[in-house]
């Protein structure tokens, strides 16, 4: 269960959408709801299909750490982007904004930005 | 061949006729402007905003369809028609009578025989059943019989094994570049109540190769 403070330290709007039930199995992010963003440090980076997959290290006011899983979209479509392996770095610092996930800290992510400039995508 | 195959094959094949009133014939000016480059959707990400028209025993299946056993999750390919419904970017060659399309996400590969005939006696039911396809003018048509039950969508619109599909593919030249247009029937009277059907349309990449998918399986948290 996702903690409280984190979400408010972390400004994320908790700001559920009416849910339109669409299909009796739980998706695995609500792309219903309202996107929220998060700011954390990348501990991992895996440039893979069907989705490329960011894990951020985010701190809460209270110092304690959460990992948060960052998905995109796939490997493929972002090399066709201009995508390396080597586009997003263990150790910088992101802002990945998109749909929460239903369960647990997740983003299936819309736009990513990073802290030093580097990168700014968007789908 | 069994009685409910051979009906679906004739039903398929008398209305293709009906349409035409002609054999297959080749069009080499469409078929190589078809396999010009790759053809990437003008819509991105797949979709699952289609209203299929559910019989109680297909929305039966829908409804009891798990995200978490999905088997594109483990990376197994999914056949037709959802392997065409990841709006993928895809390929088409043509060498002799044989039509190859190939689908980029999860390295699908589906053969046609463009004026092939009916599937012989205890064809197998597969994935991507079996295609056989005719040039209506500059339009090909393909005729898939054959299927293997599974999902029509990724969201898990069922698909039994007496489901046929009929594929309408042309190419329209546009002030802004190439498009190719796909009109996709599904009939599959134990799912739908009536045949259904969408169109798709890309856009030629006459640049783009297409490329390897390599897929990773993936796990959610419960």
């Amino acid at each position: 269960m996702r903690s409280s403070k984190a979400w408010v330290a972390l400004g994320v709007l908790l700001v559920p959408a009416a849910v339109a039930a669409h299909h009796s199995s739980v998706p695995w992010y609500d792309l219903e709801a309202d996107q929220i963003s998060v700011t954390g440090v990348v501990s991992e980076f895996q440039f893979i299909n069907p989705h490329v997959l960011i894990i951020l290290d985010v701190t809460a006011e209270d110092g304690t750490v959460e990992q948060w899983r960052i998905e995109s979209t796939s490997k493929n479509r972002l090399i066709r982007a201009g995508w390396t392996e080597s586009t997003i770095r263990v150790g910088q610092t992101l802002t990945a904004t998109g749909f929460p996930a239903r369960q647990g800290n997740g983003i299936d992510s819309e736009k990513i930005v990073a802290a030093d400039g580097s990168l700014e995508w968007g789908r | 061949m069994t009685r409910t195959e051979r009906l679906a094959w004739a039903v398929a094949l008398g209305a293709g006729l009906a349409v035409t009133g002609a054999p297959a014939a080749a069009n080499p000016e469409v078929s190589e402007l078809m396999s010009a480059g790759v053809w990437r959707s003008v819509v991105t990400g797949g979709t699952n905003e289609y209203e299929f028209p559910l019989t109680a025993p297909g929305r039966e299946r829908y409804e009891s369809f798990r995200l978490d056993q999905d088997p594109s999750l483990r990376c197994e390919p999914p056949g037709m028609p959802r392997a065409f419904y990841n709006l993928s970017p895809m390929g088409l060659d043509f060498d002799g009578d044989t039509l190859t399309i190939r689908y980029e996400t999860m390295d699908v590969v589906r053969t046609v025989a463009i004026g092939g005939s009916p599937p012989p006696q205890g064809t197998p039911h597969t994935p991507n059943g079996y295609s056989v396809g005719r040039w209506d003018g500059d339009a090909l048509i393909i005729d898939t019989t054959h299927l293997s039950a599974g999902e029509t969508t990724r969201d898990g619109f069922p698909k039994s094994d007496a489901m046929t599909l009929r594929e309408a593919i042309r190419v329209e030249e546009r002030d802004d570049g190439v498009y190719l247009i796909e009109s996709v029937t599904i009939t599959d009277p134990e799912n739908f109540r009536e045949p259904f059907t969408t169109v798709n349309e890309f856009a030629l990449e006459p640049e783009w190769e297409l490329l390897p998918f390599e897929c990773h399986p993936t796990e959610y948290s419960q």
